[in-house]
This record gives structure tokens, C-alpha cells and sequence, in this order.
């Protein structure tokens, strides 16, 4: 079970406080979305607060929003473990994850922009224990093989305060 | 990546990649660079609220998130852009927005640039958005 306790987080460099009104609990078979408008703070509540806590106890895979920086780290570590490199970024990304080992927890920041279904298929997202995804398309039942579905929704309330919403989509 | 995009479609569309959206440092030096007149600032300022979004003067365009990077992009162009017949080819640009934004967003293109024709790249190619065809 991964936990996040309810309160405020502040991240000062960006300017944002995020309000947790309520535990966020995660066992493992989870699926989590992350979902707001634009600027909400969904990706800097990512990097700056999930990801921190995830990262004390578990194993992650994270692709980021943007991947003009990471597709080079991606490119040189495959390429220093002696796999090949494709040009495409989602097979490249697609051959990083198999390479890793890492089955624990794979973040997604609309990452699947980049990819055809097939290749979203081709990642395997059910042999992660988590999946925690930021996206704007239509979520699709991608993560229908998880057992729980949870949402957490970001809401700019003026100023620095983002309230977060957390939610249960499935089972009901 | 993102030249690979130009390389393939950047004679035949005035394309608009996520992976590439400034030249410029902050909002001031993007529009100095593209030669526009200094009140385009202001402009723009009212043009990103549409969206809920505040532009603060001197910036890094860096500092805002992708999706309000687009945006901000994307209003640049209709404003400088003449309105002529123009493919536009929004490469990750769409899918970086929130349903509403999106909407809003074609809705100003509709309205600025009304003789434009919007395209997406898809794993297809290009692909004309139909509600702006």
C-alpha cells in the first residue's frame, strides 16, 4: 500500500500549495490519473511531491511530459547496455522500460500522446503493481485490467492553492 | 525528433511541435525576435486570460507547464500570422490541452486565422481536423 498523508505540500519554487483534503491510499493493482486544466500543477505535483515519497520505498519508471531531455539520457543508456536504439521516441521509451527491470511503479505524464494504442498495449502496463498517468485524451479502459481506479483532481482555487480531490473510479 | 518533424513537413505546413515551440527566452524576447510590434504583449495578455491564463511579464516560457506553453504558442502565431490559406500542423499540441482548452483553442483559430486549415500529426500523417475544415 503506498500512502499519502492529507494536508498541505508546498512547493515554493513553483509558487503552489497542494491541499490533500483527504488521504490518498494506493494498494498495489492501483491505477491513479491525475486530471485539471492547464497550469493546475498536475506535473509539478508529480516531480515535486509524488514522486519524492514514491521514490523512498519503491522502484519507478517515469516518462515525462516533455521528452526532449530524457530521449537523450533513454538513448544513452540503452545504447551503454548494448541494445539497440530505434529512432522512433515510443519504441526507444517502449525498449527502456523492458530493458529496466523495474515492474513496481510506472509514471506516465501524458505520455501517450506518442504512442499508438498498440505500442501503449506493447508496454505492459498490467505487470506494474502502479500506473499513475497524467493525459488530456479520452482515458480509454487502458487500465481496466487494474483492480482499483482512482483519480485525483486538481483544482486552482486563485493565488497558490490547488485543492486536490481524490476519487475512486473502480470497483464502485 | 522535432527536426525530423520540420525536415519532413515544414515546406509543406507551418508546423506547430510541442518539442519546439520558442526560439525565444520569455514572451518580450520571442517577440522581438519575431520582429512584432511591442504591443502584441498586451494583446497576448488578453488573449491567454480567454484561457485562465496570467502571463507575467519577463517569464521564463520554460517555467510554464506544456499545456499553457502551447497555448501561448499557438495565440502568438494566429496573431502573427496573415490570414491566408495556410496549413497549420499541430504536432502534440491538441492532446496537451484539457477538453475546454482545446475547444477554445480552435474556436480562436476559427476566428483569427478563418482561412487556415488545421491539421494534426497522427501515426498516419498529417490529418485535417474537421471541425475546422
Amino acid at each position: 500500500m503506498f500512502e499519502l498523508h492529507a494536508g498541505t505540500y508546498r512547493v515554493s519554487h513553483a509558487g503552489l500549495n497542494f491541499i490533500l483534503q483527504e488521504p490518498l491510499g494506493l494498494p498495489p493493482g492501483s491505477c491513479l490519473y491525475l486530471s485539471g486544466e492547464n497550469g493546475a500543477g498536475k506535473s509539478t505535483f508529480l516531480e515535486h511531491v509524488l514522486i519524492p515519497a514514491l521514490r523512498k520505498k519503491h522502484c519507478l519508471l517515469y516518462l515525462a511530459q516533455d521528452m526532449d531531455l530524457q530521449q537523450n539520457t533513454i538513448r544513452t543508456t540503452l545504447a551503454l547496455l548494448g541494445h539497440d536504439v530505434p529512432a522512433d521516441l515510443a519504441d526507444m521509451a517502449l525498449a527502456w522500460v523492458r530493458t529496466s527491470g523495474c515492474r513496481e511503479i510506472i509514471i506516465l505524464d501524458e505520455f501517450d500522446k506518442y504512442v499508438s494504442p498498440e505500442q501503449l498495449e506493447a508496454m505492459d502496463l498490467p505487470g506494474f503493481d502502479w500506473v499513475v498517468q497524467v493525459s488530456h485524451l479520452a482515458r480509454c479502459e487502458r487500465c481496466a485490467d487494474f483492480a482499483h481506479g482512482f483519480e485525483v483532481v486538481f483544482e486552482r482555487l486563485g493565488g497558490a492553492d490547488v485543492n486536490l480531490k481524490v476519487e475512486r473510479l473502480w470497483p464502485c | 525528433m522535432s527536426g525530423a518533424v520540420l525536415a519532413e513537413y515544414g515546406h509543406d505546413y507551418c508546423v506547430v511541435d510541442t518539442h519546439n515551440l520558442f526560439v525565444g527566452t520569455t514572451l518580450e524576447d520571442e517577440i522581438l525576435l519575431l520582429g512584432a510590434d511591442d504591443a502584441l504583449a498586451a494583446v497576448m495578455v488578453r488573449e491567454c486570460a480567454g484561457f485562465e491564463l496570467r502571463l507575467e511579464p519577463g517569464r521564463k516560457l520554460s517555467s510554464y507547464s506544456g499545456g499553457e506553453q502551447s497555448i501561448i504558442c499557438c495565440l502568438l502565431l494566429m496573431n502573427l500570422l496573415p490570414n491566408r490559406p495556410l496549413r497549420v500542423l499541430l504536432v502534440h499540441v491538441l492532446e496537451t490541452l484539457s477538453p475546454r482548452n482545446r475547444e477554445s483553442l480552435l474556436v480562436r483559430f476559427a476566428a483569427l486565422l478563418p482561412a487556415a486549415r488545421l491539421f494534426s500529426l497522427t501515426p498516419d500523417g498529417p490529418q485535417p481536423l474537421p471541425d475546422h475544415v
